[in-house]
């Protein structure tokens, strides 16, 4: 029963990371209409960000905070110098724009970094003693912090794009930009904010992740795939859905991976493409996600 | 009313994108054929195996007053920040050699980029061996880089000295043209599993977390060869794996591994998740006797590791620059020195610019000692050479040499300490010497 309950805390932990992500993949999907494949290297590069004022002398929550505000104002840049100027309809040349970002991001926090893997302290004591017992497994103080911290932002962001009247304007506008000019939105401010959002988040997992996998140029990009997967399962316009979903992936891929013997280690990853196949021939929307509807 | 179709696109397109490599083209060879009357040259082909008629002609002759040398490195992409730094290294080795080892042949380095794919590995070798001309390859990166490469160097016998794979595709005695330069992981794993049988004569549970690549493939197959041939009373117990590119900690191979009630950790995986493992063997407060990877054995990863790296052992062969045992070291002061002088840009505090700089000495020794030679400074002297050397470089530790013996002993570096982490030395607390000279070769 212990190693049971250890392998959901195991799944729980890592879903609730690619949750995370695909909160950021929202934000953007919510407020733009598009997908941002660049956003676990914008993740990971405030990452490398809160480190570098960490190294400059800031508390570690501070050199956070600090990445977020940073990487808050960089997705704003990126939305104005990349993606503005491509226009509102030019999906896959905006999609193809993220993919050079990801290179981007990707060589560059290795010239400025370097290759070597760096230490990123937690905001919480980390020690191997700091943890609550929970049915004979270890909940780390860490773990708690970056559950709680989501929980936070998801329930944030679901008030904003449910109750408000900018988040009104941010579905409005991704659904259909043209009307939502017509009817006097600001769509392209609108849209940088989407961008901004999604960047900020980013940020905050980016940092809050890193003292478990230790900073690394590569340190996002399986967390990507898994967070698109969580996305799509969960919907891409539903910020409750993408982290719902990101837990259960989570769960179920380390439960199929420890107890189904051919799948293992090895296959693993193999079962969240599965889900993520299978949702899209099922319900491409996603299970929280809402239909969209053309007037004919 | 339509259903909207948006996000199943994206994502199939998106994931394609990033996933998807383009396929190398198969090498090809436009060169005639050697044909000597050298008595030398067709007996240390022979020796080696080889045919001198599969060869081009003039890799017999004497090089050019000029030479290049090849080097294929990942120069962009995530990998380029650890290894770029190798060319450098192996720049100030040979322009040190120009400048100091009376040969009458100058090396050039060229440089191409690989991006650590296997397949462009293989087409830039392709462009520096048939465009470029080089007569020789030295410090390319990865197992699976040089067997992606080793039929070209074969048909056009050019000599690959020395390698930074650890794999079994780099010492092949198929291959003779290929000479490995990093510490073998059969050797990682016979010292593992000659240590376990030592303290645990009974036997041992053993766990195994590795790679889920080429070269964790090798690790598996050598742990496994060991523990047969050395009559080990101990079983592998649990075997996990871990994807390279995985970076989240791995909490679940940990809590399969510690309730699998092993002893003892064998961990070869890949760079960044030797820390991370190490975390989470710490957070899970599993603490069973620990071998991690040559790989890792540096104080970048052990360091970063911080108190969850106290205790853990590792194989070293090399001196670990940043290590307090080799503050004062002179043969280190040589070649940081070597670095300075001949290639200003080298980072002389990374590990890995020391690296380049052994695996293109590797390539002057043998080029020296073929200069010495019946067979002259040619590519086949070169060859034979390399597949001869017996050597002390600067950057081994004392009792650990480089040597070769043609194709029945392949494997250079067969002798290394095995090492243990102490926080509070804040470096390696020096091992045993384990010394397997002329065994390994399967």
């Amino acid at each position: 029963m212990d190693l049971f309950v250890a392998r959901v805390v195991d799944g729980f932990n890592n879903g609730v990371i690619y949750g995370f992500l695909a909160l950021a993949l929202v934000c953007v999907y919510r407020g733009t209409g598009h997908l941002n494949l660049a956003q676990g290297e914008m993740a990971m590069f405030s990452a490398f960000t809160a480190y570098a004022f960490y190294a400059a002398g800031l508390p570690v929550v501070l050199a956070i905070l600090g990445a977020c505000v940073v990487g808050f104002i960089a997705g704003g840049v990126v939305e104005r110098v990349l993606i503005r100027p491509l226009g509102h309809h030019a999906d896959y040349s905006i999609l193809l724009v993220t993919i050079g970002l990801f290179l981007m991001l990707n060589a560059g926090a290795g010239v400025i970094w370097g290759g070597d893997p760096l230490p990123f302290p937690a905001p919480v004591p980390s020690t191997p003693d700091d943890y609550i017992s929970f049915l004979g497994t270890r909940l780390r103080y860490q773990q708690i912090l970056v559950f709680v911290v989501l929980v936070v932002v998801m329930v944030g962001l679901f008030l904003l794009f449910r109750f408000t009247r900018l988040g009104l304007a941010m579905r409005a506008t991704a659904s259909n930009p043209d009307s939502a000019r017509l009817m006097g939105m600001r769509v392209n401010q609108i849209n940088g904010l989407g961008w901004m959002m999604a960047a900020g988040v980013g940020a905050l997992i980016g940092a809050l992740v890193a003292p478990s996998t230790t900073l690394t140029t590569g340190m996002m990009f399986n967390f990507l795939i898994y967070a698109a997967a969580a996305a799509t399962l969960g919907g891409f316009d539903s910020p409750v859905g993408a982290v719902l979903a990101g837990i259960v992936l989570g769960v179920v891929e380390n439960l199929v991976g420890s107890y189904v013997d051919w799948v293992g280690s090895d296959l693993k990853q193999a079962v969240a493409l599965v889900i993520l196949l299978a949702v899209l021939m099922v319900r491409p929307t996603g299970l929280f996600g809402t239909k969209k509807v053309e007037r004919v | 009313m339509t259903l909207t179709k948006k996000p199943l696109a994206l994502v199939v397109a998106s994931l394609s994108a990033l996933v998807l490599t383009a396929c190398g083209a198969a090498p090809g060879s436009d060169s005639s054929s050697a044909s000597t009357d050298d008595d030398a040259a067709v007996s240390a082909a022979e020796e080696l195996g080889m045919d001198l008629a599969d060869c081009p002609a003039g890799v017999t002759e004497p090089l050019p007053a000029e030479a290049n040398v090849g080097l294929t490195l990942p120069l962009t992409g995530g990998p380029a920040t650890a290894f770029a730094v190798l060319g450098p290294g192996a720049q100030a080795a040979l322009e040190e050699a120009n400048a100091t080892a009376g040969l009458d042949t100058s090396f050039n380095v060229i440089q191409k980029d690989d991006q650590f794919l296997p397949d462009k590995t293989l087409a830039a070798t392709q462009e520096l061996v048939q465009k470029d001309q080089v007569v020789a390859m030295t410090a390319v990166v990865g197992t699976a880089g040089v067997m992606a490469i080793r039929d070209i160097l074969r048909e056009d016998c050019v000599p690959g000295v020395s390698m930074a794979a650890g794999g079994v595709g780099a010492i092949d005695p198929e291959y003779p043209e290929i000479v490995q330069g990093v510490v073998p992981f059969t050797l990682d794993a016979r010292i593992w599993v000659e240590a376990v049988n030592e303290r645990y004569p009974d036997g041992a549970k053993i766990a195994t977390f590795i790679g889920n690549t080429e070269s964790g493939k090798d690790y598996g197959e050598q742990i496994d060869r060991w523990l047969e041939e050395t009559g080990s009373a101990s079983e592998i117990v649990s075997a996990e794996t871990i994807e390279a590119a995985d970076a989240a900690s791995p909490s679940s191979q940990v809590t399969t591994m510690r309730n699998s009630g092993a002893d003892v950790l064998f961990a070869a995986p890949t760079g960044g998740q030797c820390i991370s493992m190490l975390t989470e063997m710490a957070n899970q407060g599993w603490e069973p006797e620990t071998f991690l990877t040559t790989n890792c054995a540096s104080s970048t990863y052990f360091g970063a590791a911080g108190p969850a790296a106290d205790g853990v052992q590792t194989v070293q062969s090399f001196k670990d620059i940043n290590s307090p045992r080799f503050a004062g070291d002179e043969g280190i002061a040589a070649v940081r020195d070597a670095l300075t002088e001949y290639a200003p840009d080298a980072d002389v505090e990374n590990t890995t610019t020391y690296s380049g700089y052994f695996y293109a000495e590797t390539l002057v020794e043998a080029a020296k000692a073929a200069a010495e030679s019946d067979l002259g400074l040619s590519q086949l002297g070169i060859i034979y050479a390399a597949r001869h050397l017996d050597f002390h470089s600067p950057l081994l530790i004392d009792g650990v040499d480089f040597t070769v013996n043609g194709t029945e002993d392949m494997v250079p570096i067969e002798a290394a300490e095995l090492n243990t982490w102490s926080v509070d030395d804040g470096g390696f607390v020096q091992g045993e010497l384990y010394d397997f000279e002329g065994e390994l070769t399967e």
